[in-house]
């Protein structure tokens, strides 16, 4: 089954067209990335993906079921890590984690062990206590990818999610979701190329709201004559800009 | 609607408003401030010839009514840097309600009504005020009150930045709270079209309610409460909306 198929999704503000018409699907426990300059629609189609905005017109089924439907159904399955960082910052690191936990229905024994967990895979143990407010801005990025991760999603959101990490965390993060592949369905924007690369199983490139291209890396690659992917991304995206 | 969901948040709520020391000073410290000031002051106007001072009675019921209006600031400051944070987009996609958020948002600001009420009581025992069994009516008739502050909070937490809202419930709702509450200004000098105003207005009915509660004037309470009530519930309803439409319309 498809974890998530896009009919003709549409979203207008206005005059804009922030997403036209798209039509994506995502292979259940596959990761699959979004490509495309700022206001392409990336974002636009996660918030819409995620019940956070109501398309203007058609529809996305996740898991089989409708968006404008089913939100309630889907909104336990799913999780997001936003583009910006989104923790509560009065709250330490754990009580951050659980009550994530929590609300997604974890019962408190579980929600702790998952919080554990949580931390232990992100290297948070040393900071588990802290309030988020005095964490670093990198840490606080960790958290709140972590959160996204803690309720074992079926399907999770990545929004530029490595933006702010340094390269150590970055690559530890990229382990992180490389082992949830084949468990966990991935949609993932990101600017960094090396990270489609190495993490993608399948990528769309977005224009100005449209789909322009969609493939494996290496059938990007070979559309375009490129050898490398960002040289396919400049070709698909710079001549349609 | 989840009782669990709303547990959580309410915790949640509690541990954010409570961890900021302003937050502690303005809930708990401040009215007891004021209201030991208060009453210092009105124990020198006493003494001057023909001046009529406020009881200790009336001061510590007006003080009481007075108290909540900072939950408007800690309910409106906490959803409005929620919501600009993407924390309140993060707990949108997850399962919870808009019931389960006002909610987890409203009954921490009640528990810390309570919390304040029983502060300011205490404190009034030590200025003068005989403590008795009637506080525990006047901490009943101080919820209403802190029920339309939260949501004035809120309805302001859902339109503005949190910045503009410690402006608009910080400054501009606290002094008119104040000023109009006819403890600093009493009603019987204002003038004929101001003093309707006062009376079309909550803060001065808040005021007399509690003041009729601790004083043992129970038949006073509902007519000066109900008034109170009807705010509250304007704009509890008026914030459920606004918070509901926003979170429609992102």
């Amino acid at each position: 089954m498809d974890a998530i198929r896009t009919v003709d999704l549409t979203k207008r503000y206005g005059d804009l067209v922030a997403v036209d018409h798209e039509n994506i699907t995502v292979a259940e426990g596959s990761l699959f990335a979004l490509l495309g300059a700022n206001g392409a629609g990336k974002t636009t189609t996660i918030s819409m993906l995620t019940g956070l905005t109501r398309p203007t017109s058609g529809d996305a089924y996740l898991l089989g079921k409708s968006i404008l439907k089913d939100g309630a159904w889907i909104r336990e399955r799913i999780n997001v890590a936003p583009q910006e960082t989104a923790v509560a910052q009065n709250l330490t690191v754990r009580e951050n984690l659980e009550l994530i936990a929590g609300i997604y229905g974890q019962p408190h024994a579980k929600a702790v062990a998952s919080a554990r967990h949580v931390i232990d895979v992100f290297s948070l143990a040393d900071v588990a206590s802290r309030r988020a407010s005095a964490l670093s801005g990198g840490m606080r990025r960790r958290l709140s990818i972590a959160m996204g991760l803690i309720t074992s999603p079926k399907i999770l959101f990545l929004d530029e999610p490595t933006v702010g990490l340094d390269v150590f965390a970055r690559r530890e993060l990229w382990k992180v979701i490389a082992s949830l592949k084949g468990s966990t369905t991935m949609l993932l924007t990101t600017h960094y190329l090396e990270e489609v690369e190495t993490l993608a199983d399948m990528v769309a490139i977005m224009v100005a709201g449209s789909v322009v291209a969609t493939g494996t890396v290496e059938q990007l690659k070979e559309k375009t004559g490129a050898s490398t992917l960002e040289d396919a991304f400049v070709a698909l995206a710079g001549g349609a800009r | 609607m989840s009782a669990r969901r709303v547990w959580l948040f309410s915790v949640r709520t509690v541990k954010e408003v409570l961890r900021d020391s302003v937050n502690l000073f303005f809930g708990m410290a401040f009215p007891a401030l004021l209201l030991w000031a208060l009453s210092v002051i009105y124990r020198q106007v006493g003494q001057m010839p023909g001046a009529r001072a406020m009881s200790i009675g009336d001061l510590t019921a007006s003080i009481a009514a007075y108290a909540p209006v900072f939950l408007s600031l800690f309910s409106g400051m906490l959803l409005a840097k929620d919501r600009t944070s993407s924390f309140l987009a993060r707990l949108f996609v997850s399962p919870m309600t808009s019931a389960d958020f006002m909610f987890g948002y409203t009954v921490p600001m009640l528990v810390v009504s309570l919390a304040q009420s029983l502060v300011t009581f205490l404190c009034a025992g030590l200025f003068g005020w005989h403590v008795s069994a009637r506080l525990l009516l006047g901490v009943v008739v101080v919820l209403p009150v802190a029920l339309m502050y939260t949501a004035i909070g809120l309805l302001c937490g859902c339109v503005m930045s949190d910045r503009a809202v410690g402006g608009v419930c910080g400054a501009m709702l606290t002094t008119l709270a104040f000023i109009l509450s006819g403890v600093t200004v009493p009603l019987a000098i204002m003038g004929e079209t101001f003093r309707r105003i006062v009376q079309a207005l909550p803060f001065y009915h808040a005021t007399q309610a509690v003041v009729a509660a601790l004083g043992g004037a129970d038949g006073r309470i509902w007519p000066h409460l109900w008034i109170v009530c009807l705010y509250a519930l304007v704009c509890m309803a008026a914030a459920v909306a606004v918070f509901a439409w926003r979170r429609r319309e992102r």
